[in-house]
């Protein structure tokens, strides 16, 4: 029996948990908290809902993008990934 | 009574040297450090005085949490009017002097007058004297630190002082201190040098007494915890975390703001300085903290000994200050270079001779895109190829300017005046003639408007809209931020403690300064503080003959859209900002503060 692809991948995954692959790129300070190229997320997954898969929280966060476009604090509940987004999550600036 | 309530004034003219009685008025007022010493500055000096001439005066002042147990706390100031802007100048720095001078039993030196000869001026205990500089004028900051204290026998001394940028007249010298923090902006360093003052040199041993102890205690340890919690990152990165950040922004102020993102950050980033190579060579050797500072952002760092910048100098082969957000971007993404050593080296020679990277590197910059469009050629720079990306440009112009030599001259005038010689002044990346920090004001429009409005000309430390900028990258909104950040950053300016502080609050300060002074300190009253403080710099600069005019931006930033980024398309809406913010400032159209805004502040 041939073995199964390697994962990440949303190919071999269930219809009713299809997942989404999303690019994450991280800046600053914030490479304490997740250093990695991409996360696998549930359909449907917000913004929100792919900080909390790589550990951070909406407060230590100066700006996150999705596909170059900037996504409003009040937004990471509602704005809805897809697959094979690119999601930017920038540390706060401070000066210096 | 952390104020010590005494002053030193020095005239170098009459080579005499008198202690004073603080105004404690202007204290109550004021506050200190860099309040306090504008308010020296306005009431001992004309506005209208060339700036390297003898009428200009030169102040270094403390705060009243300067030297105290609180983190942070080893600011000084430096206040003079700046020969790069002919503006007020107010630059800032940490390290360890501020304190000492505050532990010589001082709040204040105010240095008038010229010296016929090249002098130092040393504070003992409570002897002050003007010492002979001549074996020192010529020599680097690093030789005359390690010549003063050898001649004096006492290594404990705290010394700032001028290199030969200074002594001849690089309109961006600066005070270095502490071999490698510096009071870096406006050209402070110039005026020193017209003053034929080498170096000020202190050790002191009266100490400071706060008011209440225990109850300075108290907000100093909830402060310091507050800062552990929140400002661990730039402990282990340094200020240069930033370089990512604003990468990924897109406002990233690339190859003289033609462009906003660099494609060589990674390689001169915090994380670049952080990797260890196939050789087993690591860029950063450790952090440093500057007086009682429990954050710890400053770089110690040292270069491949294989380098082309030091492979036959030996001399450089030692550990010193690193790269910091603003020098990685003045010697990297705005010329184009991506070569982390040689930027390091770069920083180096700033350091050395005592020159202000920003404004050195953003001067580089235009020449380089002034050498690109054939403006100039090898014949005017030395034969050197001054293209974008030029490592090698970078640290011999970095070297030229510092020592005043050939193409150098020409750098040390700074981007405005540069460039107007050119005849491209719109190349020149500048309010008020100071060139702008790491960030381009497309992306951070709120940015704009403080560089617009700074009474220091562009200036990245005197306000604080990030977050505001980052959330959204319209003009929308911005000037109110704006405005309340530039009054509550003069008066932490005028505190004693670091602008990285600021986050923390007016109660926390208010906390901590109503148990170290006298007085009945309240969030309020610091905030009317930094407002009568920032209105008393406009003054200063109404007074030698700037204008509401002078509140702009390059026409590169108001009419060319941001390239790339999270604003790309966008240009700066200055046009939009700058009449609600004279209108939240109580000032006219044509930006004078009005007569009821002077009569509510004190300044009628």
């Amino acid at each position: 029996m041939a073995a199964p692809p390697p994962r990440p991948s949303s190919a071999w995954v269930s219809a009713e948990h299809r997942a989404l692959q999303v690019g994450i790129k991280v800046t600053g300070r914030l490479v304490d908290y997740f250093d990695g190229t991409e996360v696998i997320l549930p359909t449907g997954a917000s913004v929100a809902e792919a900080l909390a898969a790589i550990g951070i929280t909406a407060d230590q966060v100066g700006l996150v993008a999705v596909n170059g476009e900037s996504v409003a604090r009040a937004q990471y509940g509602e704005r809805l990934l897809g697959d094979g987004d690119s999601m930017t999550v920038l540390a706060p600036l401070t000066g210096g | 009574m952390s104020w010590q309530g005494k002053i030193l004034k020095v005239d170098l003219t009459r080579g005499t040297i008198v202690q004073e009685s603080l105004n404690q008025d202007w204290a109550n007022d004021y506050i200190g450090e860099r309040g306090l010493g504008s308010k020296y500055l306005w009431e001992h000096m004309d506005p209208t005085v060339n700036p390297m001439g003898p009428d200009n005066v030169l102040i270094f002042a403390t705060g009243p949490l300067t030297g105290t147990s609180a983190s942070t706390s080893g600011r000084y100031a430096v206040l003079t009017k700046g020969p790069l802007t002919g503006a007020i100048a107010c630059s800032n720095s940490g390290g360890k002097f501020g304190a000492e001078l505050k532990y010589a039993g001082y709040d204040l030196l105010l240095v008038q007058g010229k010296s016929e000869k090249p002098v130092y001026l040393l504070i003992e205990g409570d002897e002050a004297s003007l010492q002979p500089a001549d074996k020192i004028w010529g020599s680097s900051v690093w030789e005359t630190e390690e010549w003063i204290k050898q001649s004096r026998n006492n290594p404990l001394l705290k010394i700032a002082s001028i290199g030969i940028a200074g002594e001849r007249g690089v309109r961006y010298a600066a005070i270095v201190n502490d071999l490698h923090r510096a009071a870096g902006r406006s050209g402070v360093g110039a005026v020193m040098g017209s003053k034929n003052l080498k170096a000020v040199a202190v050790r002191g041993s009266v100490g400071v007494k706060v008011k209440d102890a225990k109850r300075f205690m108290a907000a100093a340890a909830s402060m310091k915890q507050t800062l552990a919690k929140s400002f661990g990152g730039m402990t282990k990165y340094g200020t240069n975390e930033m370089m990512d950040t604003m990468q990924e922004f897109g406002g990233l102020p690339t190859r003289n703001f033609q462009e906003v993102q660099f494609e060589g950050y990674d390689k001169i980033d915090a994380r670049a300085m952080l990797k260890t190579d196939q050789m087993g060579h690591r860029n950063l050797v450790t952090n440093k903290a500057c007086f009682g500072c429990t954050i710890a952002c400053g770089r110690i760092a040292h270069i491949r000994k294989d380098h082309f910048t030091v492979i036959n100098r030996k001399e450089y082969w030692h550990a010193s200050g690193g790269l910091e957000y603003e020098t990685a971007y003045a010697f990297g993404p705005v010329v184009g270079v991506d070569d982390l050593d040689a930027c390091t080296f770069a920083g180096y020679l700033m350091n050395e001779h005592g020159m202000d990277p920003i404004s050195f590197g953003v001067t580089l910059a235009a020449a380089m895109e002034l050498y690109e469009m054939g403006v100039i050629t090898k014949d005017d720079t030395d034969e050197v190829e001054l293209k974008f990306g030029n490592a090698e440009a970078l640290t011999i112009m970095a070297e030229k300017t510092g020592k005043q030599e050939g193409f150098g001259e020409i750098l040390g005038l700074g981007s405005k005046l540069m460039c107007e010689k050119y005849g491209h002044p719109e190349l020149s990346m500048t309010v008020k003639g100071q060139e702008f920090a790491g960030y381009d004001s497309r992306a951070l429009q709120g940015m704009g408007l403080g560089y617009a409005t700074g009474n220091r000309g562009a200036c990245h430390l005197k306000h604080d809209t990030f977050d505001v900028d980052m959330e959204d990258q319209s003009g929308a909104g911005k000037a109110e931020p704006c405005k309340t950040s530039q009054d509550w950053a003069a008066a932490v300016d005028s505190s004693g403690l670091c602008v990285f502080t600021s986050g923390l609050g007016a109660e926390m300060f208010a906390a901590l300064l109503d148990a170290d002074s006298e007085g009945d300190w309240t969030a309020e009253r610091l905030m009317v503080s930094g407002e009568r403080i920032w209105n008393l710099e406009r003054l200063f600069n109404l007074a030698a003959g700037l204008t509401g005019s002078d509140d702009t931006l390059p026409e590169r930033l108001l009419k060319d859209p941001a390239p790339s980024g999270t604003a790309k398309g966008r240009v700066n809406e200055l046009d939009r900002m700058l009449p609600e913010y004279y209108q939240l400032r109580g000032w006219s159209e044509d930006g004078r503060p009005t007569a009821q805004t002077l009569e509510r502040l004190g300044l009628g």
